[in-house]
């Protein structure tokens, strides 16, 4: 078998006890990797109903066969497990030479399962593991962490770690890597955490089995090439993906004080231009030649690594237009390592909760010196900070008071910086995301505000959902590689079935990759509902608040506008029909057949009747 | 005739600037202000006339406000 090395390691925390397992060609081309590893193994792993936080949930590291190969962007792998902020599957990328390491180590995925009796972390040396003691760095933030394991074993190196916020189990925790690279928004550092383990690190000596090795070698490495050379000649990493903020602000689409508003007078002073102008470094993934992360001083002189999620989410979501000291929050939810987006809308959710007199507090928009407090407090638990850590969701309930309409999120994970309260497409693309209200896996708002009616709910937009969730939620995250390259430089999709085939010495096309990305998101449904089994359509609905007209905007391009029950409900109809899921966003028991699910459907027929 | 452009990420290496009013003979057609500000189209664009995304065939007049970008297909 060439593409995949074959072989899983599983390490239990608690016994300390190693196993090398094998997976056949079957398994590898039926679920591919990453995600597709991940969903999989949790699916057969997991019971339901396990606490996320508990030893026996799984953490969960995978890449892909493209993963680490000399080719654009390839320099991702996937973290998930049972998401202890959601309660359903939970996944993230990152940027990470823990990709080329682990394939050259001789594995495709790690699974960690168990809780270490103390503070550890991992060390793998190709099929060699060690259990060391985390003493040192227990209670650092991320960036010191970092350095003391580059000190230790060199900047070449593997790690994955977390901050102060896995550690202490803040829900919206992430795993950590490579100074700004962050992946896992639903609180996969959180899971690290609860396992005592602060870092996995992992070098690896061997070669990855390719089929054609030569040929990808020389295609990889023009293509990397070219990838640069359109990045050059565009300009594209000038503002990298930061350029959106103006553009969501002109088509009033930005989140602005708990996503109450769409646009903002201010917005222009923490705007792609005004970053790149301050900017001082910019760093990427390994195997990128597009590098995104405009990195800036913050206020306290730190380097901030920025992004159009932190800006809209830390920024004018809090209405905090000082650049500087939204690269603070930015650094410090880097350091404790915290999500961005999810901080950025819990922190707005409680000053707006304070704002409409549901919860007594002393938080107001735009004051960053206080964001700054409180989420300092969140990584730590510390007072305050202890019902912050929860996330919107959890907060809300326990509020009341009418609050749940406004707290922004879908499924438990926080909505990203696309203000939707008129953008019926895209709201339909967070309700529908396998993770939660993720942007990556469908970011249809360009296509909808451009290319359709922007306040339609036709067939089309639930179309484009879909085909982009197959390609974002879907390749991207399972052969396992960044999609900047075709979103954002044009570079075109027909390059994947080439480097796919070249490594495997398989003759797939798009087409096959299309049905894994259906099994996929089949499977991460059937997850979430073998977790919840009385669920139905409702799951798929963005926040109330969308719908209600007294949230309408006053003044501006969409004055008077808001989403419309009826219509998104025929839209969400439209999504399930060409899933062909039932109306209440169930696989069909002929659907997951057809994608080759039969044992899942026998498994997933004790917890709730399929059509 | 003026119009009000502003322009975004990196289509501001073609431009030179970024926000400014702009005198336009008479109608033109989105296109052809691509043109006049040296814009390369390398890539997809997308223009927004007053908050509403248009194709490059569209008219724009007077006192509009016009947004160039990229197409964005996001983060």
């Amino acid at each position: 078998m060439y593409g995949w090395t074959g072989n899983i390691l599983r390490i239990n925390l608690s016994s300390k006890r190693i196993n090398k397992e094998t997976f056949d060609e079957e398994f590898a081309k039926k679920w591919v990797g990453g995600r597709g590893f991940a969903i999989k193994i949790l699916w057969d792993e997991l019971k339901p109903g396990v606490d996320p936080l508990g030893p026996e949930n799984k953490l969960i590291v995978a890449v892909g066969p493209i993963a680490g190969i000399p080719a654009p962007n390839t320099g991702k792998t996937v973290v998930a497990a049972k998401s202890p902020l959601t309660g359903g599957y939970g996944d993230g990328n990152l940027g990470t030479r823990v990709t080329e390491h682990l394939r050259k180590a001789g594995f495709d995925v790690l699974i960690i399962e168990g809780k270490a009796e103390k503070p550890t972390y991992i060390y793998i040396e190709d099929d060699k593991v060690e259990f060391l003691p985390a003493d040192e760095i227990w209670g650092k933030g991320s960036y010191e962490t970092l350095d003391w394991l580059y000190d230790k074993y060199g900047r070449a190196i593997g790690i994955l770690t977390i901050g102060q916020g896995g550690e202490n189990k803040v829900l919206y925790a992430m795993i950590r890597s490579m100074e700004g690279r962050a992946g896992g928004r639903p609180g996969m550092g959180a899971v690290m955490g609860s396992k005592n383990l602060k870092a996995i690190v992992v070098k690896g000596t061997g070669k990855i089995p390719i089929a054609e090795p030569e040929e990808i070698r020389k295609i990889g490495l023009e293509d990397l090439k070219k990838v640069g050379e359109i990045d050059k000649k565009t300009g594209w990493s000038i503002q990298g993906t930061t350029g959106v903020l103006a553009w969501c602000n002109e088509v009033a689409a930005l989140p602005v004080r708990n996503m109450r508003k769409t646009h903002h007078k201010d917005a222009w002073k923490i705007d792609g231009e005004r970053l790149s102008k301050a900017r001082v470094a910019t760093y990427g993934c390994p195997n990128c030649t597009m590098r995104c992360g405009i990195t800036i001083l913050d206020k306290e002189g730190h380097k901030a690594e920025m992004d159009y999620e932190n800006i809209g989410m830390l920024g004018s979501n809090l209405e905090i237009f000082d650049l500087a000291q939204v690269g603070s929050l930015n650094y410090m939810c880097d350091d404790f390592g915290l999500d961005t987006i999810s901080t950025g809308g819990v922190l707005a959710f409680y000053a707006d909760a304070i704002d409409q007199g549901a919860i007594d507090g002393d938080f107001k928009f735009g004051d960053a010196e206080k964001a700054k407090e409180l989420l300092r407090k969140a990584a730590f638990r510390d007072g305050i900070g202890d019902f912050l850590a929860q996330g919107t969701l959890r907060m809300a309930k326990k509020i009341g008071k009418g609050s749940e309409a406004y707290a922004m999120h879908v499924k438990g994970l926080e909505i990203s910086a696309y203000n939707c309260k008129y953008v019926p497409g895209m709201a339909l693309a967070f309700a529908t995301s396998a993770i939660g209200a993720h942007h990556k896996e469908a970011w249809v708002i360009t296509f909808e505000i451009n290319e359709t009616e922007r306040g339609s709910y036709g067939k089309e937009k639930a179309e484009k959902v879909v085909q982009l969730q197959r390609i974002r939620g879907g390749l991207f995250e399972f052969i396992v590689a960044c999609r900047f390259p075709w979103i954002e430089l044009g570079w075109d999709l027909d390059h994947y079935p080439v480097y796919f085939n070249k490594i495997t010495g398989l003759n797939w096309g798009l087409e096959d990759f299309w049905k894994v990305a259906d099994r996929i998101y089949a499977l991460i449904r059937a997850f979430w509902v073998r977790e919840f089994p009385n669920w139905d359509r409702q799951w798929d609905y963005p926040p109330k608040i969308w719908f209600d007209p007294s949230n309408a905007d006053k003044e501006g391009l969409i004055a008077g506008k808001i989403l419309e029950l009826d219509k998104y409900d025929k839209l969400l109809d439209y999504y399930y029909e060409i899933r062909n899921w039932d109306k209440r966003g169930i696989p069909k028991k002929e659907t997951m057949v057809g994608l080759g699910l039969e044992e899942e459907v026998k498994e997933l027929e004790k917890y709730v009747k399929l059509e | 005739m003026k119009i009000s452009v502003k322009v975004i990420g990196y289509l501001t290496k073609d431009t030179g600037f970024s926000e400014r009013e702009i005198e336009i003979p008479g109608e033109i057609t989105a296109d052809e202000l691509l043109s006049i500000l040296n814009i390369k189209k390398n890539l997809p664009i997308l223009v927004v006339r007053n908050g509403r995304g248009i194709k490059l065939k569209e008219k724009i007049g007077d006192g509009d406000r016009i947004v160039i970008s990229p197409f964005f297909s996001g983060g």
